[in-house]
């Protein structure tokens, strides 16, 4: 890795007019130059990587040797601090769903800041979602507190899903949208297809803090998009087993569906396609 | 090497020319006035439009003269080249609201392509070596956008301290612009910070770069001195101040026919409706006194 970067700088030193680069030289490279520019590039990036990872942290005497003249780490820390307040805003805003599991939240995130660097490309929500992970494996939780967790960590999931899969959540909610219309078509029209909403991933409960009272625990719980938001519903056995169906045969018509699974009546088909389009999990088309 | 010598292109007598396109950097708390009349473009900030589970393209139906698409994380001078990844959603996103031009800033933000952000841009050392790296990235970053005929401006960043080097940060930008043919994003309120913390002319700057840049835009936004800090914060949350005014209108008689488009941020303390609609106004208002 290190290697190819260094290439890489040399050829473009090479392709650029040195003047433009190093003044007064004459613009052919020589062994000397070339050394003296390999050094250069090893140092800077060497540089570059001291500085940003303890920065990264808000740490700032590793910086004190790069500083120009007249400048202070002090200066370094109204940088740092300023962009871990900025971190810390976002991540407690990313794991809003935790503040009522935690009373100590705050803390938590603080700890994690200080301790775990941003990582490079930081996207929509993945630093919350690597704190919930660093929570998970530092921390003793209970039951009701792994529960919202997971159900963060789900919830981020499906942007992450829809993230790889754009076009395929755009095109669910486009069909989604004329869907309504198409409902009543079921039980007539045989070329009807029942699409599966790509933008999913499936959770597990194990408590009711969550979900309602009576619900079964442990609970299989589905996470979807719903436009632009996240919808969760629980499921049971046969529910499940008609999601299964559909995301690994799907799309298909009420016909193909019922050529499939013979043992399920027509009539509970079309029930469940009737629910969960209502609920933004299948759509025709 | 003085920057007098390296400035081959004197300006002339001023002339009449196009009032560049005018507006703000979208926020959800003035999308409502995008509407009026001084507004003819948008600036996008790349991390606000790349939400996966988006389904309308961000812009919504308006169009504008002028959409720009500015991103926080290309970190050109880091030492690795930006992330393929990073480069194409950005260009995803320039096409999906029909933006022509790609922003970002002359800072590093990263180590290295697997490492660590430090979530704000660093000024880079003012070295050859950082130099070599910031156009080679910036290079890269341009043949990207230009598959897609989108042109790169890169962007003066406000720095609360310097790292050690051996040229000016003048002469390093007048290097990048000529290096790479990129266009400059004057952040005037920038510069103003920077000549206020650290002692120098913003005047001078500015005349100093602008012959290096063969297409310019220019940012706006207000901040406040920090007494504590002893440092005037770049924090966009205030009105334009009156200094800011004034290098501003010493920006567009600088940049005369090269400005395309001029756009002014705010972050926090959102004014009220009227409030948005009277700053931009004073925006084109002194645009068009001064060019035209």
């Amino acid at each position: 890795m290190m290697s190819s970067i260094v290439g890489k700088a040399g050829d473009k030193v090479l392709r650029k007019p040195m003047t433009t680069l190093l003044p007064g030289a004459s613009g052919v490279l020589n062994e000397t130059d070339m050394t003296t520019l390999t050094s250069q590039t090893t140092d800077y990036r060497d540089q570059i990587q001291r500085c940003a990872q303890t920065m990264a942290l808000g740490c700032v005497e590793d910086v004190r040797p790069f500083l120009a003249n007249g400048m202070t780490v002090e200066q370094v820390k109204l940088f740092t601090d300023g962009n871990l307040d900025k971190r810390f805003e976002k991540v407690l805003d990313q794991v809003d769903l935790l503040k009522t599991a935690f009373d100590n939240l705050d803390d938590f995130v603080n700890k994690y800041i200080l301790e775990v660097p941003l990582a490079a490309y930081d996207t929509g929500c993945s630093d919350g979602d690597r704190f919930l992970r660093w929570l998970k494996l530092t921390h003793v939780t209970s039951p009701e507190q792994q529960d919202h967790i997971d159900c963060q960590l789900a919830r981020n999931e499906v942007e992450n899903v829809a993230r790889r899969n754009r076009l395929g959540h755009v095109r669910f909610q486009e069909l989604r949208s004329m869907t309504d219309r198409l409902t009543a078509d079921l039980h007539t029209n045989p070329k009807l297809r029942i699409h599966l909403n790509p933008i999913r991933t499936w959770g597990t409960f194990q408590t009711n803090v969550l979900l309602d009272e009576e619900s079964t625990i442990p609970a299989d719980v589905l996470f979807f998009a719903n436009g632009h938001q996240i919808r969760t519903s629980a499921f049971d056995d046969d529910g499940k087993y008609f999601v299964e169906i559909l995301a690994s045969h799907g799309p298909f018509t009420l016909t193909d569906w019922k050529r499939l699974d013979r043992s399920t009546s027509r009539s509970d088909l079309i029930e469940f396609c009737l629910d969960a389009a209502e609920m933004g999990l299948v759509a025709f088309g | 090497m003085s920057l007098a010598t390296l400035d081959t292109t004197r300006s002339t007598m001023p002339t009449r020319c196009p009032v560049p396109s005018i507006g703000y950097a979208l926020r959800e708390q003035n999308r409502y006035v995008l509407n009026d009349p001084a507004i003819n473009a948008v600036e996008i900030t790349f991390e606000r439009a790349d939400d996966p589970l988006r389904i309308d393209r961000y812009l919504g139906e308006q169009e504008f003269e002028h959409v720009g698409i500015h991103a926080l994380k290309l970190s050109v001078a880091s030492p690795d080249a930006p992330g393929r990844n990073y480069l194409d959603t950005l260009l995803a996103i320039a096409e999906e609201n029909d933006a022509e031009s790609i922003s970002d800033h002359l800072g590093f933000t990263r180590d290295a392509h697997n490492g660590v952000e430090m979530g704000h841009f660093a000024p880079p050392p003012f070295t050859s070596a950082a130099l070599d790296a910031t156009c080679r990235n910036i290079d890269l970053a341009q043949t990207c956008f230009a598959r897609r005929d989108r042109r790169f401006y890169i962007e003066n960043i406000a720095y609360l301290f310097r790292f050690d080097g051996t040229m000016t940060e003048a002469e390093f930008l007048w290097r990048v612009l000529r290096n790479t043919g990129c266009g400059w994003l004057l952040d005037v309120t920038n510069v103003y910070a920077n000549a206020v913390n650290f002692g120098f002319d913003p005047y001078d700057f500015i005349a100093e770069v602008m012959p290096a840049a063969d297409r310019v835009q220019l940012h706006l936004a207000g901040g406040f001195f920090d007494e504590q800090a002893g440092m005037y914060i770049d924090s966009h949350s205030e009105p334009i101040p009156e200094p800011v005014w004034s290098l501003y209108r010493h920006a567009l008689d600088q940049g005369r026919h090269k400005i395309n488009a001029v756009f002014l941020e705010r972050d926090q303390n959102y004014p009220d409706e009227r409030g948005w609609r009277r700053e931009i106004r004073q925006v084109r208002a002194v645009a068009e006194e001064i060019l035209n």
